[in-house]
């Protein structure tokens, strides 16, 4: 039978007179990793808090897994992965006791049990030692403990808040590993994340939340596609600047002797290959911040104030 | 072995369960330590029908005789001391319990496993239970060992009972306003405030014209009285079941900030 993995219907939740979330409408595909982007307040937390029934929505309502999201959040919870967006527990039990005690708690009255092997490997993946009290671990690690915990079951679902928050890049690029190997076997994968490079990345589809409301979804690779990041390079020669105002993605150029700067939209293949003609003494390249990027692809701005 | 949310919060709090059955064993000893050095010097039995007295230790002391190891103990020990200090314990342990666990954020965690809010809140109310339980036993034994309550220890078994439902309710409503509000510190301040106020109310003289009726709202005045009439016993135990439920009803209804 068919159905959609998670369904959110006019979803709204309101504190007193702040809005959380409202008239959230979303459709996420079994398979799919399904992005939710935003910054500070966009009501990232909440909309997830609302799938796991830690908070009851105001109105509408959220179906997870084909179940309504309140009266069988047990059954739609046997079968997520989740993620906080800060990860924190008692910090005198080591790795491998916290582990062992929500696997625990996972395993009563669970038909598939929880292979310890497998939390092993995830966590040897990471490069996490399981041996250190969390009190001694980095923010990073007990990141990496808080992603073992959510993969260590292998969830029909995983539910993760703002995941690479405080990972090194070698545990981020694991990270996606995990989350391209649980899409290939057919697991769906729901991120909230403020980071651009992150939706980018991962995901398939994307939904951009923005104070409560959503503002658009898109596919990811048209979100890839219109990326903008701000190039600079520096020459070990004058350089001609009208051979780069000839790029037809790239913008706001600016020169100074052998210095460029300039912004690119998607693929930046070729002012590469243009840049390669001369000696490049010095490369920077930074993606638009969420603020940026928001102002430029959705024209709201304002956001986390 | 797979830990329950019982047995971990337990674990947990076994260094302080520990120490708290020490104090409370400790407190006992310099009760009765102070017994010879005042027994001499003063009249015991007059002190204890002093007014001051009753303020202090509640309004039974006058129908102990003081200069009895046993009553002194029952008068000083059970009459203020350790209702005030297990209760104080209890409520600690009962604002730590869901509170705590929300406000050090790990409890979202442990909902996100296949946990009905319900089962979790009959763990945690079962850790109080056992938190209170422990050291009551405790020093239960051994003063029945030092056989202070003479050969018949229905009387202990009645004092003991008392000091257990008291502190436990006291635990219960720390844990209802912690599951209500998810606060530790107003939770802790508001059963603290509770204790206190219950504590003044059962110290209102009988004579006084609403005082009579005011005390039977006081936990420690219900708690003293148990002492003669064990149908007291019976009143403390529904005041624990109906903050327990209200920790429930509180917990199962709430958004988590989680």
């Amino acid at each position: 039978m068919f159905y959609l993995v998670i369904r959110t219907e006019n979803l709204t939740k309101r504190y007193g007179h702040r809005i959380g979330v409202q008239n959230l409408t979303l459709e996420v595909e079994p398979g799919e990793v399904y992005g939710l982007l935003g910054g500070q307040g966009a009501g990232k937390t909440t909309t997830i808090r609302m799938l796991l029934d830690f908070v009851r929505p105001t109105n509408g309502r959220a179906l997870v897994l084909g179940r309504e999201a309140h009266k069988h959040s047990l059954e739609i919870r046997r079968q997520v992965g989740f993620l906080p967006a800060n990860f924190s527990f008692d910090p005198r039990l080591t790795g491998e006791a916290c582990l062992r005690y929500l696997s625990g708690l996972r395993n009563a009255g669970s038909a598939n049990e929880i292979l310890w092997d497998y939390v092993v490997e995830l966590s040897q993946r990471l490069g996490v030692n399981l041996n250190s009290k969390l009190a001694t671990l980095s923010t990073g690690d007990r990141q990496k403990i808080g992603l073992v915990q959510a993969f260590m079951h292998r969830p029909e679902l995983y539910i993760l808040d703002e995941p690479t928050r405080g990972l090194d890049a070698e545990a981020q690029r694991v990270f996606f590993q995990l989350v391209a190997e649980a899409r290939s076997d057919g697991r769906s994968v729901f991120l909230a994340t403020s980071s651009l490079h992150d939706a980018e990345r991962a995901c398939d589809r994307v939904a951009v939340l923005h104070q409560g409301q959503l503002v658009t979804v898109e596919r990811a690779v048209r979100l890839r596609g219109r990326s903008t990041r701000k190039v600079e390079m520096r020459f070990a020669s004058p350089i001609s600047a009208e051979m780069f105002c000839g790029l037809s993605n790239v913008e706001n150029v600016r020169m100074e002797d052998n210095w460029i700067s300039c912004t690119v939209r998607g693929d930046p293949d070729a002012l590469i290959k243009l840049a390669s003609q001369y000696r490049v003494t010095d490369f920077i390249s930074q993606q638009l911040t969420l603020e940026e990027a928001f102002k430029n692809y959705y024209g709201v701005s304002g956001y986390g104030a | 072995m797979a830990l329950s949310v019982f047995a971990q919060t337990y674990n947990e709090l076994r260094k302080p369960i520990f120490y708290w059955t020490l104090v409370m064993v400790g407190v006992a000893g310099l009760i009765m330590l102070a017994f010879p050095l005042l027994d001499g010097p003063f009249d015991l039995d007059w002190l204890g029908a002093q007014r001051s007295a009753s303020f202090l230790f509640g309004y039974e002391v006058g129908q102990l005789r003081l200069s009895h190891l046993g009553d002194w103990l029952q008068a000083v020990g059970f009459g203020l001391f350790f209702p005030l200090l297990l209760s104080v314990y209890a409520s600690v342990v009962g604002s730590w319990l869901v509170a705590g666990e929300e406000e050090r954020g790990s409890l979202g965690l442990l909902l996100a496993a296949p946990l009905a809010r319900w089962r979790f809140m009959l763990e945690k109310s079962a850790v109080l239970l056992v938190s209170v339980l422990r050291p009551v036993l405790v020093l239960g034994l051994i003063l029945w060992m030092m056989g202070l309550f003479g050969a018949s220890v229905s009387g202990l078994v009645n004092l003991l009972l008392g000091l257990f439902l008291l502190s436990l309710l006291f635990g219960a409503l720390a844990l209802a306003v912690g599951s209500f509000r998810g606060r530790q510190r107003l939770s802790l301040g508001v059963t603290l405030g509770g204790l206190l106020m219950a504590f003044a109310i059962s110290r209102l003289p009988p004579s006084h014209p609403v005082g009579q009726l005011l005390r039977l709202l006081s936990p420690v005045y219900l708690y003293e009285a148990s002492a003669a009439n064990p149908v007291f016993l019976l009143a403390l135990l529904a005041l624990v079941v109906i903050c327990l439920v209200l920790a429930w009803v509180g917990f199962e209804r709430r958004d988590l900030e989680v």
